[in-house]
Order: C-alpha cells, then sequence, then structure tokens
C-alpha cells in the first residue's frame, strides 16, 4: 500500500516536473520564430561547394522561399551544368522533392544528408510539421535551443549563429553562419564529422540585389 | 543582374526556321570555314533556364579558341571563374586559386572539350555520335543534333548549333536538356584568327 503511495505520488508530480524542466516558456515562444534568413518569400544566390568524397563540385545555389513557404534549391556548376534541383514543401507528409540530381549523387546517404543539411538552413524553426522546440538555457549572450533533441540551434536575438547535430551523444554535424551588413548570413559553413560531405555557401545576391 | 523573373513575353521571337535541302552543300561550307579558323577570340553570354524552378541565370565573360583544342572560357560575372581545357587537362581558377586536373578522370569534363572543340573545327557535323538535322532562316542557319549515345540521352535532348549566314561562323549554342531546362550561349564581338598567345591558357603565374 506504501509503494502503491509512493507510486501515485511520482505520477502526479511528475508532469510538474518536466514543466518546471522548460526553463522559460516565454523565451521560447519569442524565439522560436527564429530562421536562418530573416525574411520570407527571398531569393539569394550562394556561391557554393560541395565536397564529396573525393569528389567537389562548385557553381551557384539558388534559393527562393515562395508564398506557400515552400523552397526550392538549385545548384548548377559555373559553366551551366545542374547538378541538383530539390523542393521542400514545410508541413506536409512529403516534404521533400527530388527535381533533379546528377547521377553521381543519387545515392541514399548521399541525398538523406543533403536533404537534412539544406532543412537545417531554410526551414525556420515554425516550419517544421510538429515544432518541438525547448529552450536549454542561457550561456552568456547566447541562447540555445534544441529542436527534436536533435538539432541545437545556438540564437542570439534574431539571429542563428551555428547548428549542432548530435547522435548517441556524438556530434554529427556543425553549421557555422557569419552575418555581414544586412541581416542575411554572407557565410554557411556545413561540416559533417563521419561522412566526407562539407558545404562552403557565400552571398553573392539576394532579392535580386547586390 | 544574375538573376531575373523568367518572362516569356520579353523572350526574343522564335524565327521561322526551315529545313534546309542541300545539306551535304552546307555542310561543306560550314567544315570548309571552321578548316580556315585556327583562332577565336569572342565575348560570350550564358543563359541558364531552369524551366520548373521559373529562373534565368545569366553570366558573361570571354571566350578563347586556339587549335587544335586549346579552350579558354572566363566568366566576369556574376563571378570570376576561368576554366582552361587542352585535351589532356583542365584547369580552373576560382577565387584566384588554380586547380589543374587530369581530363581522364573527369568525362565530364573530357566531353566538354570534345564537344566544343568539334563544334567549332566542324568535326561534330561528320560524327557518328549525333543524328544531325539542319534548317535555315533569314540570316542563321542552325545545326540540331540529336544525340545517339544513351547516357548522353538521358541529360540532352539535343544541342543547336547556329552559324551566322555572312561567314558560317558559330554564333551561338543551345543545349536543350531532357528536363525541359536549357542553356543558350551567344558569341558576339568574334575576332578570328588573331595571335592569340599560348600562355592565355596557362593559368599558372
Amino acid at each position: 500500500m506504501k509503494i502503491l503511495r509512493i507510486l501515485l505520488l511520482i505520477l502526479i508530480l511528475s508532469p510538474l516536473s518536466l514543466l518546471a524542466g522548460q526553463i522559460d516558456s516565454s523565451l521560447v515562444l519569442e524565439n522560436s520564430s527564429a530562421r536562418v534568413f530573416p525574411q520570407e518569400r527571398f531569393r539569394a544566390v550562394y556561391k557554393t561547394k560541395i565536397d564529396i568524397k573525393d569528389k567537389s563540385f562548385s557553381g551557384l545555389l539558388l534559393v527562393r522561399e515562395n508564398a506557400d513557404s515552400s523552397f526550392r534549391i538549385a545548384f548548377v556548376t559555373e559553366v551551366g551544368m545542374k547538378i541538383f534541383e530539390f523542393e521542400f514543401f514545410p508541413r506536409k507528409k512529403d516534404a521533400f522533392h527530388v527535381v533533379s540530381i546528377l547521377s553521381y549523387l543519387d545515392r541514399g546517404i548521399i541525398l538523406k544528408t543533403l536533404r537534412r543539411d539544406f532543412e537545417s538552413l531554410f526551414m525556420g524553426f515554425t516550419a517544421f510539421k510538429k515544432p518541438k522546440i525547448k529552450s536549454l538555457g542561457k550561456a552568456s549572450f547566447t541562447q540555445r535551443y534544441c529542436y527534436e533533441g536533435k538539432r541545437i540551434y545556438f540564437v542570439q536575438g534574431k539571429q542563428i549563429l551555428s547548428m549542432t547535430r548530435s547522435k548517441f551523444l556524438s556530434t554529427k554535424e556543425e553549421i557555422h553562419f557569419t552575418y555581414g551588413d544586412n541581416a542575411f548570413p554572407q557565410l554557411i559553413n556545413i561540416h559533417h564529422l563521419g561522412v566526407k560531405l562539407d558545404i562552403e555557401m557565400k552571398l553573392i545576391k539576394v532579392n535580386g540585389s547586390e | 543582374m544574375c538573376i531575373m523573373l523568367l518572362s516569356f513575353s520579353v523572350a526574343p521571337p522564335s524565327e521561322d526556321f526551315k529545313r534546309v535541302k542541300d545539306e551535304q552543300s552546307l555542310k561543306n561550307k560550314i567544315i570548309e570555314k571552321a578548316k580556315n579558323t585556327h583562332s577565336i577570340r569572342s565575348d560570350f553570354t550564358q543563359e541558364k533556364h531552369l524551366t520548373m524552378f521559373e529562373e534565368v541565370m545569366n553570366s558573361k565573360g570571354e571566350f578563347l579558341f586556339k587549335e587544335p583544342n586549346k579552350v579558354r572560357w572566363e566568366y566576369v560575372e556574376p563571378i570570376s571563374y576561368i576554366i582552361v581545357l587542352d585535351g589532356k587537362r583542365v584547369s580552373i581558377k576560382d577565387d584566384e586559386k588554380v586547380k589543374s586536373y587530369d581530363m581522364d578522370s573527369n568525362p565530364i569534363f573530357k566531353e566538354i572539350n570534345r564537344l566544343l572543340v568539334h563544334s567549332l573545327n566542324g568535326e561534330i557535323l561528320s560524327s557518328k555520335d549525333f543524328r544531325i538535322e539542319y534548317y535555315e532562316s533569314k540570316d542563321r542557319y542552325m545545326a540540331r543534333l540529336f544525340p545517339n549515345n544513351e547516357d548522353m540521352k538521358q541529360v540532352i535532348d539535343n544541342i543547336e548549333i547556329y552559324f551566322a549566314k555572312i561567314d558560317f561562323g558559330v554564333i551561338g549554342l543551345r543545349i536543350n536538356e531532357y528536363s525541359q531546362d536549357f542553356t543558350i550561349i551567344k558569341f558576339q564581338n568574334r575576332i578570328l584568327n588573331e595571335d592569340i598567345k599560348n600562355s592565355s591558357f596557362n593559368l599558372n603565374p
């Protein structure tokens, strides 16, 4: 009987303890709309280099966010050869569509990795199907936000400074953002640990302006 | 401007091309012209039309060709980028860094170099890799090449090479991809048979 009482006490208190673990709900709400790209419906061009295993691809990456919050990206070499073109549809079951991809890259692990990388960049927190975001507390000027327990974004104000993705306590991926005069990230570096796939992006134009 | 909305209303009106009756005669004239072309210096514009994306990527620069097989593409907009092909090696200058690769290790560049050089020296018109149809409009001839190679067919539907009627020189290319994307390259301010130094094809200082 005593054991039953203790169990009941644990069951009653446990939700309260979980709620208490979410430090500051107002901060979460305020920053849950933090995005890598500050404005909706934008068009940007990044000079991009993708190193995959022993191959290196360079060219221009076109990014466009549409009115329905879907994203379209295309990676085209300087000489006009398209490497891949993807579409992302947030809040839809089939959220990812491969329009085309070079046969060399048309492999499950590469596609999965590229998809995850670009989702990390282009899909804002709120664009995911079921946002589950919690604050991990403050560390000096930076707040950390965790998305679905895998991606941890380091946020300062409305700017995302970096992101790490871990699995089984081991860091699998790091993304670093460098900002210039406008709020768009000028440099984006994606580095994988364990998979030889790195992406460097340098902003050339955004919304048709320099 | 690098990116602009694809607008069919501002696209140039399509010319009225008709099949050429005496294809062999035209082919001979183009090949003769090509045989007498030892070098080309030309400005170029490149439009990559992403049909599904409804975007056009515009770039421009300078093109050099020197026989037998040296080619240099220098892009000045929207980014600085130089690619040199000489049949054996491909060299790329990007962000002041120069990298060279053995062309045998990169079949894509090897094929690009072969297509370009064979387009310029006329050999492509005798190639068994393509089925060719010839057309003409008021000012231009056009050779439409359909690849026979199954691998190429999966990517490229056809390649159109445009020649000026006035001198049979190549003035443009249109590469129509299977995905309905297409690339248009236009050559302007062509200078033929100028003495182009070999150093122009060496990217290492």
